[in-house]
């Protein structure tokens, strides 16, 4: 009987007769195709509005200093791994990595509509890990905030090859994005990467958007010469705010657990530098490129 | 093709193999004397079929369709029937056959590889059932494993067509083709047929049977029925294409291949 059964089974299996296929329609680069980009953006965004309404609300400042704050003052809690080798499939990512804080104070403008000033700075050795770790002051006004919510979004949306991947969180007011920019070079017929950077950000209503680019984790790989890698990860902060005058007075002081936090309460005059974005970011290969980077400092 | 060799495998196995377990009705007594003798007969089998489908033509930007094309199904056929004993190897199977043929198409079109965007869906299906009655001049020749039995066989018979095309592009502002475009037919036909078919059968000693055959249709259609709308990127009103045709004696022929298996009881 169970004979039976299976070859009557195998019946409808054996004469089903047809084609179930997934065709592509358009070339890169053709009309049509860029036509479809813009569709699926738009697509895109239509369907994701909910979160850009919550990101809209970063945009009016006042609305991110409640209960009569004028500044807030953020700590994020961060560690740095730094790794050589000879080759990419020889580095470790188990090596020992170095704990370090970064500050971020925003100061809300006397007058609606004028710009924030923020302060950053790092503990540890910032001034040997690049620029991006340096204290500075930058004025961030709320044209730039929506600027960057647009290049995000419309990076996100994009549809194209090259573009930010990204997911959206239940509350709507978190988008996760992903952002890989890789060169190569032929070597032995293979591609070699020569450099590469892998972030990924938290773009989040209950921050100015420029916080960004401190919330989240990146990756960079760069091969120095042809026996040379080296590769340094930063991982994604614990972010907590320092409300408390006990926390307040700790950083004034550079405290245990505090270090580096004075630099975000200095003279505004040092080190002031310019906020950049670069416009279709999200379309560029370059790993040398960022989405928001930072020119004509003083006091470096 | 494929299909037709894995049936034959499939009741050559059975033959040699698992026979005593199949199906569990039926004698399982069939003896080699049986042969020659009349006896009841069952069979399964997979045919191919290239049939003329009609439809209103359609030219929209990624589905064309043909007033006329010619499509392969394949399908089963299931036949009860007897085979009568004359004496000198000669017999004659009469039988009654039904058959479902089958053949679809479901294409999902994207914009592009790096594009996420559904634009076009295509469902196609087109199924043609018949029923027939026929009747052959069989001879048996035996070899001490098993039977050969070719046969010639008349049938007339009658069937049904059903094409049903379903084509649905969204458009796309800014390109090349902006507006959306429906092509939503069905086309329903019926049919009479007699045919002509030369065969082989292979005889078990414990009475399972496998074969093959060539059968030619000479067909008559006699009633069309295509309901159905369409839009095009000119025509962005919906056009019925609503048609019946009955008395339409449209001739047509065709060349089946069928191969199967059965059981003698």
């Amino acid at each position: 009987m169970k004979t039976t059964a299976m070859i009557l089974c195998m019946v409808p299996v054996l004469f089903s007769c047809g084609k179930t296929e997934e065709i592509y329609l358009f070339e890169k680069g053709s009309k049509n195709h860029s036509a479809s980009a813009a569709v699926m953006a738009e697509k895109c965004k239509s369907e994701n509005k909910k979160l850009a309404d919550n990101l809209d609300e970063t945009s009016s400042f006042s609305n991110l200093f409640t209960n009569g704050q004028n500044e807030r003052i953020f700590k994020l809690q961060r560690s740095r791994a730094y790794s050589e080798a000879a080759s990419l499939t020889d580095i470790k990512d188990d090596k020992a990595a170095i704990n370090f804080n970064q500050y971020i104070r925003i100061v809300k403008p006397s007058v609606e509509g004028d710009d924030m000033i923020v302060q950053f700075s790092s503990s540890g050795n910032p001034s040997n890990w690049g620029k991006e770790q340096e204290t500075k002051t930058f004025f961030y006004s709320q044209a730039d905030n929506k600027d960057l919510q647009n290049e995000i979004i419309n990076g996100v949306c994009n549809g194209s090859e090259k573009s930010y991947s990204g997911s959206i969180g239940a509350s709507k007011t978190q988008l996760k994005f992903t952002d890989i920019r890789t060169t190569t070079k032929k070597v032995d017929d293979k591609d070699q990467i020569q450099k590469q950077v892998k972030e990924q950000y938290i773009l989040d209503s209950g921050y100015p958007l420029f916080f960004y680019r401190y919330n989240g984790s990146t990756e960079r790989i760069d091969r120095v010469n042809s026996s040379a890698v080296t590769k340094v990860n930063y991982t994604a902060p614990k972010i907590t705010e320092i409300t408390t005058a006990t926390e307040r007075s700790k950083c004034e002081n550079n405290a245990e657990g505090y270090e580096g936090c004075n630099a975000v309460l200095i003279d505004l005059s040092v080190q002031s530098c310019d906020y950049e974005l670069t416009k279709s970011h999200a379309l560029i290969e370059d790993p040398d490129t960022y989405l928001t980077y930072f020119t004509n400092c003083t006091g470096n | 093709m494929k299909k037709g060799l894995l049936i034959t495998a499939f009741g050559l196995l059975i033959n040699s193999g698992f026979a005593a377990e199949f199906m569990e009705f039926g004698a399982k007594d069939f003896l080699q004397e049986d042969y020659k003798t009349s006896n009841w007969l069952f069979e399964m089998g997979y045919s191919s079929l290239p049939y003329e489908v009609v439809m209103p033509v359609y030219d929209g930007s990624y589905d064309k369709v043909k007033a006329k094309e010619d499509l392969s199904l394949s399908g089963l056929n299931l036949g009860f029937g007897g085979q009568i004993y004359f004496g000198a190897g000669f017999s004659s199977t009469i039988k009654i056959v039904g058959t479902h043929y089958r053949a679809f198409e479901d294409v999902t079109a994207k914009a592009a590889e790096d594009i996420d965007l559904d634009l076009v869906k295509l469902d196609f299906t087109h199924e043609v059932t018949t029923a027939e009655a026929s009747g052959s001049l069989d001879y048996l020749i035996e070899t001490s494993y098993f039977g050969v039995q070719p046969f010639v066989a008349f049938a007339v018979g009658v069937g049904e067509s059903k094409t049903e095309r379903d084509y649905d592009y969204d458009g796309l502002s800014g390109g090349d083709n902006p507006n959306p475009e429906i092509y939503d037919v069905t086309s329903k036909e019926k049919f009479n047929y007699n045919k002509i078919t030369l065969g082989l059968n292979f005889i078990s000693k414990i009475g399972i049977t496998s074969f093959f055959s060539v059968s030619q249709y000479s067909m008559v259609k006699t009633d069309r029925e295509i309901k159905g709308k369409f839009t095009t990127q000119a025509q962005q009103t919906p056009q019925r294409v609503d048609s019946e045709s009955e008395d339409l004696n449209e001739d047509s022929s065709m060349t089946v291949a069928s191969v199967g298996f059965g059981y003698l009881f």
